[in-house]
């Protein structure tokens, strides 16, 4: 059997995974008990932009599609913000609208198409150091961001209204949260990609939710389940010869699978 | 404890507010002393609420101005003063991963600050809120385990552990069953009578307010009534904005006050 770590490029995925693996259940948690799940797929969307017009123009796709996916997520917020019209509605408007605008700048660009492919699927291979060192960089923005704010985004979740009232600035607070919810999904796409980042995201959540335990443990299973998928998914991936970004999100799905049958059995 | 009448803590001063084209609440004026146990009572839409919302700093009134502690709602800073107890049903999701101990460390978050973590003394007072509303025994358990008149009581301790000086409550036994609600209003009285804590209660239980309260507001739109609840209950303003169909009709078990 040969061995996967003489190999530079799955190192190098595996270090990427690795951070983005410990990085999207702190989003993801906050975004799924905020009934914010469908934001992580929208945003994936909107980065998609980003990606698309790096491909065009040659400057880095990944630090393209943070740029797009942060300006979509202010714009999503003071939309909700306003009430003009629903959030959910924001979300929708976003994510087909920032589809056609990829679709098209794509058929500009002809032979984007074969590239494309690699981003919307998700190919660790194609992970470079250069790429390692953004999402390393932007992966501790993101961590000292929640843990700074961590507390203030428990609150929230909980009970904005008596957190506003207790003298939090929940307005700033949910924006950050949602910046770097964009930063997160635009650094995780060469590891899932643009079309499973979303479960990355919410899966290992909604699994370690399942466990019922306090807040702070919720976090840490959710973590060892994030980990744990994105490791075996991309070990599993290069000795079965299929797509990394799938088989995480296949044992993400498996782990969910278990515990949900366990705990409804006991 | 007696009320001190020259200390307002809240200040109603012709306050108006309208969603859209709709006058939900017209020159509103009056003040809630340091000490007092008032009651806001008055039928459901006549805007009780939007008052509530409007003393918390969620909505902004048309016209009109509240002030807090002596400063203006928008420049008020020391957030903290002001406890508030949340409705029961809508504020509790049954699934949401926190502990009782989680829940009451909220109250202490505005006053820690940003960036910062709880100290040995935060969790002093996070421990005894909970015993002063006995609920010291469920620490770790979840909140969405636990029955609607112990939820509210962490919700209670989660108020006290900022320390606030007022305590604002809405509907807070909504839910409730009538063994707890007595035992909650016991509660209530005992922190107004010996901690001195001024208590602003929003309610639909006219029952209540007439045992419980020193003061009462009756709003409808405007402010109908506001004085003693005793005169209030013998008054006629009670008869035009209740009728017959006054809450304190369900209540087969409690004494009639008329």
């Amino acid at each position: 059997m040969t061995n996967l770590f003489e190999y530079s490029f799955i190192i190098r995925g595996l270090e990427a995974g690795i951070i983005v693996a410990l990085i999207a259940p702190l989003i993801g948690i906050f975004l799924v008990l905020r009934r914010y799940s469908l934001m992580a797929d929208t945003l994936a969307h909107t980065s998609l932009v980003g990606i698309a017009l790096g491909l065009l123009t040659g400057m880095s796709p990944l630090v393209a599609a943070v740029l797009t996916a942060t300006a979509s997520s202010i714009v999503i917020e003071r939309l909700r913000y306003s009430r003009r019209i629903y959030g959910e509605s924001a979300l929708a408007l976003f994510l087909s609208g920032s589809l056609a605008i990829a679709i098209v700048l794509i058929n500009v660009g002809n032979g984007l198409k074969a590239n494309l492919f690699s981003y919307l699927f998700g190919s660790i291979v194609t992970v470079q150091q250069s790429d390692l060192t953004v999402i390393a960089i932007l992966g501790i923005i993101v961590v000292a961001g929640l843990v700074g704010f961590y507390k203030e985004l428990v609150y929230i979740s909980f009970d904005e209204e008596s957190a506003q009232v207790s003298g939090i600035p929940t307005r700033w607070i949910n924006q950050l949260l949602i910046i770097l919810a964009a930063v997160t999904i635009a650094i995780a796409i060469p590891i899932v990609g643009i079309l499973l980042i979303s479960a990355l995201i919410v899966i290992p959540v909604v699994t370690a939710l399942q466990l019922k335990k306090s807040f702070k443990l919720t976090l840490l299973w959710a973590e060892l389940f994030s980990v744990t998928a994105v490791v075996l998914g991309i070990i599993a991936a290069f000795y079965l010869q299929i797509s990394a970004g799938a088989a995480i999100i296949l044992v993400a799905l498996g782990f969910f699978i278990s515990v949900f049958l366990f705990k409804g059995r006991s | 404890m007696p009320s001190n009448h020259h200390e307002n803590l809240i200040e109603i001063d012709h306050v108006s507010f309208a969603y859209g084209k709709e006058l939900i609440l017209k020159d509103i004026s009056f003040a809630v002393h340091r000490g007092d146990y008032l009651g806001i009572v008055g039928p459901n839409g006549g805007g009780k609420t939007t008052l509530l919302k409007i003393i918390l700093g969620l909505l902004t009134p048309a016209a009109g101005h509240v002030q807090l502690f002596g400063s203006p709602s928008h420049q008020f800073k020391q957030r903290s003063k002001l406890g508030y107890v949340p409705q029961n049903a809508t504020a509790v999701e049954r699934s949401f991963p926190a502990t009782v101990e989680e829940v009451v460390a909220m109250g202490r978050y505005a006053r820690v600050g940003l960036l910062r973590r709880l100290q040995a003394t935060d969790r002093t007072v996070i421990t005894r809120s909970l015993e002063q509303v006995g609920m010291a025994d469920y620490q770790q358990r979840l909140i969405g385990d636990l029955s609607g008149g112990q939820q509210q009581r962490v919700f209670m301790a989660r108020a006290l552990a900022a320390e606030p000086e007022i305590l604002i409550l809405d509907e807070p036994t909504v839910g409730v069953d009538v063994h707890h609600q007595e035992q909650f209003y016991e509660l209530l009285r005992e922190l107004n009578t010996t901690l001195n804590l001024t208590l602003v209660l929003v309610t639909h239980d006219l029952d209540v307010v007439a045992k419980e309260t020193t003061e009462l507001a009756c709003i409808n739109q405007t402010v109908t009534y506001h004085g003693t609840p005793a005169e209030f209950v013998n008054s006629p303003q009670m008869e035009a904005i209740y009728g017959s169909t006054m809450q304190r009709v369900a209540h087969h078990h409690s004494q009639t006050i008329v």
